[in-house]
């Protein structure tokens, strides 16, 4: 969809408010880290936002492209399908005078930057730091840009609408899929490659707590991206759902909305489940929620909004549970759940709650369009799990057999700020070591 | 190495094999012995570096107490055997080797369930028959997970 040439400049303000995300997931990387780690998970952050920025502007343009730019399509069933964009390299000859295509550069060197440090809190305490940089490499020069093009530059996923009549074509204005969701199984990915922390899975059977060091980080970095996510959708709304400026203070109130109802069902859910809130889990709740209202929040009425943040909230308790005593997933930071598992159920939400069109009229359940919508919405969850997830698995193995990305015994017993840094965060603290 | 902890060392490397006999010695007492750097992992091991079944212990690192998996799947992962149970790292890395081409096959059918997703849309204009194929697609997909994620379960040891 084409976006209002009138709102740009708005456009461009708000993209100067989107660092505020990352911000605020480096702090909570680094709060749901061990004291011993603390300055290397902050420093990965950083790193894997800046290779990945880089990454994405000097190769990932180049296959993940804007609307309307040059794209590889071939014909299948008779239906055209978009595959890949053809830009030239390294922004060579890009016209940042363009408009839009170049609003949704600057957004998206942020974006490819946010999916590449999502991994950085499930690889805490046991994550090289050049391997961080090696796998953010990865996933914004190939993984990242190749979802987004298929998404956001009118491909294959995009025209689901108009090739097989199903609804809007695969919707995700927020990047819940393209950001949120290949960031997520890229930690999934990182998880499996590298195996649990040493002392989280003990013989006796249970999962060891291993808790974060700093929930104050943790908390305070939940409080500072809800402005950056609030600029994230409405930038996301504009560009990539082609909404009117009239529509973005509903985008905003959604946002904040989903992530507030996500936060207290945290609340709720773990003071049934464990007698008292879990700090922790209730941050992840919260993140949760305004994953989740990345896919609707430019769709739905803010009642709906609520219902998808409850249930978000829920989903995200309930998972980081079964990830870590069921399915022995090590993922301090929650990236999993919170990221993966919360924005699946946005982006399945788009087909599933009501939507309101151009005013209060709503589409409503059980419409044709809405299934179709659904239908759309589940071939680009099925892309995402079936296609995303084993190349990024597969790209991380060959990238391990390579170069192996954990670190040794030692030095993850050492830790990772003395190991990779040579000085600890806490110069002051002393560290207390396993052994 | 002093001359009282060498001689020491000699003891435990003849008091039976690490990885699978448990009929003499101390395992905790040698395993901690080796955890305090005071033998290496080639005296741990010495006389006896035997195969089970799927996977090998290499030779270890002089000095170290850490050694690779060289299973034939080479993942290539460090075993680490937990205090005073020796044999659970080797177990670990077992499970986890047998594991990992557990958990490609389960992520080999995750491609697979979404071609056929694909397919039902190119194929099948009607809606009925394209929602049944999708959903196969999707259970399909449904179970490549469930096998990649039971192939992921980690050790239950001291992990990596």
């Amino acid at each position: 969809m084409e976006a209002d040439a009138t709102i740009l400049p708005f456009c461009a303000v708000l993209i100067v408010v989107v660092p505020l995300v990352p911000a605020g997931m480096s702090l909570i990387n680094c709060g749901f880290g061990r004291v011993r780690g603390a300055a290397n998970a902050i420093l990965s952050s950083l790193a894997a936002m800046a290779v990945a920025g880089l990454l994405y502007c000097l190769v990932g343009y180049s296959w993940g492209g804007s609307t309307g730019g040059h794209s590889m399509v071939f014909h299948l069933g008779g239906k055209a399908w978009n595959w890949l964009a053809m830009e030239p390299l390294s922004l060579w000859g890009f016209l940042f005078s363009s408009g839009a295509p170049a609003l949704v550069l600057a957004l998206q060197t942020f974006t490819a930057g946010i999916a590449a440090l999502i991994p950085v809190s499930t690889g805490a305490d046991r994550w090289r730091l050049r391997s961080v940089c090696f796998s953010s490499a990865l996933l914004s020069a190939w993984i990242y840009p190749l979802f987004a093009h298929w998404v956001w530059a009118d491909g294959w996923l995009a025209q689901l609408g108009t090739n097989f009549g199903l609804g809007h074509g695969f919707v995700d204005p927020g990047g819940a899929g393209v950001v949120q969701v290949v960031g997520g199984l890229s930690a999934l990915a990182i998880a499996w490659t590298l195996g649990p922390r040493h002392g989280k899975y003990p013989a006796d059977g249970n999962s060891a707590a291993l808790p974060a060091h700093n929930v104050v980080f943790v908390l305070f970095g939940c409080v500072l991206v809800l402005p950056g996510w609030i600029a994230l959708n409405s930038t996301g709304a504009i560009l990539f759902a082609g909404v009117s400026l009239a529509r973005i203070p509903l985008v905003a109130v959604n946002t904040v909305l989903s992530g507030f109802a996500s936060f207290l069902v945290s609340i709720l859910a773990t003071r049934i489940r464990f007698g008292k809130p879990d700090a922790s889990l209730c941050a992840n709740g919260w993140i949760g929620g305004l994953v989740a209202s990345s896919a609707i929040s430019c769709f739905v009425a803010p009642l709906v909004a609520i219902l998808v943040g409850l249930v978000a909230g829920l989903l995200v308790t309930i998972s980081v549970e079964v990830f870590e005593a069921l399915l022995t997933v090590d993922d301090p930071g929650g990236a999993v759940s919170v990221h993966a598992v919360a924005g699946l159920w946005g982006l399945l939400a788009v087909g599933m709650v009501p939507q309101i069109a151009n005013g209060p009229g709503a589409i409503g359940f059980g419409s044709q369009a809405n299934s179709g919508q659904l239908l759309a919405q589940v071939v680009g969850v099925s892309t995402l799990i079936g296609l995303i997830l084993p190349m990024t698995y597969g790209l991380n193995l060959l990238l391990n057999r390579l170069d192996r990305q954990r670190v040794e015994d030692r030095a993850e017993r050492l830790g990772m700020d003395l190991h990779e840094l040579g000085g600890g965060a806490y110069p002051e603290f002393v560290v207390h070591v396993d052994e | 190495m002093t001359g009282a902890a060498f001689r020491r060392d000699r003891q435990f490397a003849n008091s039976g094999c690490l990885v699978g006999c448990t009929r003499q010695g101390s395992q905790r007492r040698r395993y901690a012995a080796g955890r305090e750097g005071r033998r290496s992992m080639d005296e741990m091991f010495f006389g006896c570096r035997r195969n089970l079944s799927a996977f090998q212990v290499h030779a270890p690192i002089p000095g170290s107490v850490d050694a690779r998996c060289s299973s034939h799947s080479g993942c290539g992962r460090w075993i680490f055997p937990p205090r005073g149970h020796a044999r659970t790292g080797a177990i670990g890395c077992h499970s986890h080797c047998g594991g990992l081409r557990m958990k490609l096959a389960g992520l080999l059918l995750l491609p697979a369930g979404w071609l056929i997703v694909i397919s039902a849309l190119v194929l099948f204009p009607s809606p009925t028959l394209r929602l049944t194929f999708v959903l196969v697609g999707l259970f399909i997909q449904a179970g490549g997970l469930v096998i990649a994620f039971s192939g992921s379960k980690s050790p239950r040891d001291l992990g990596g």
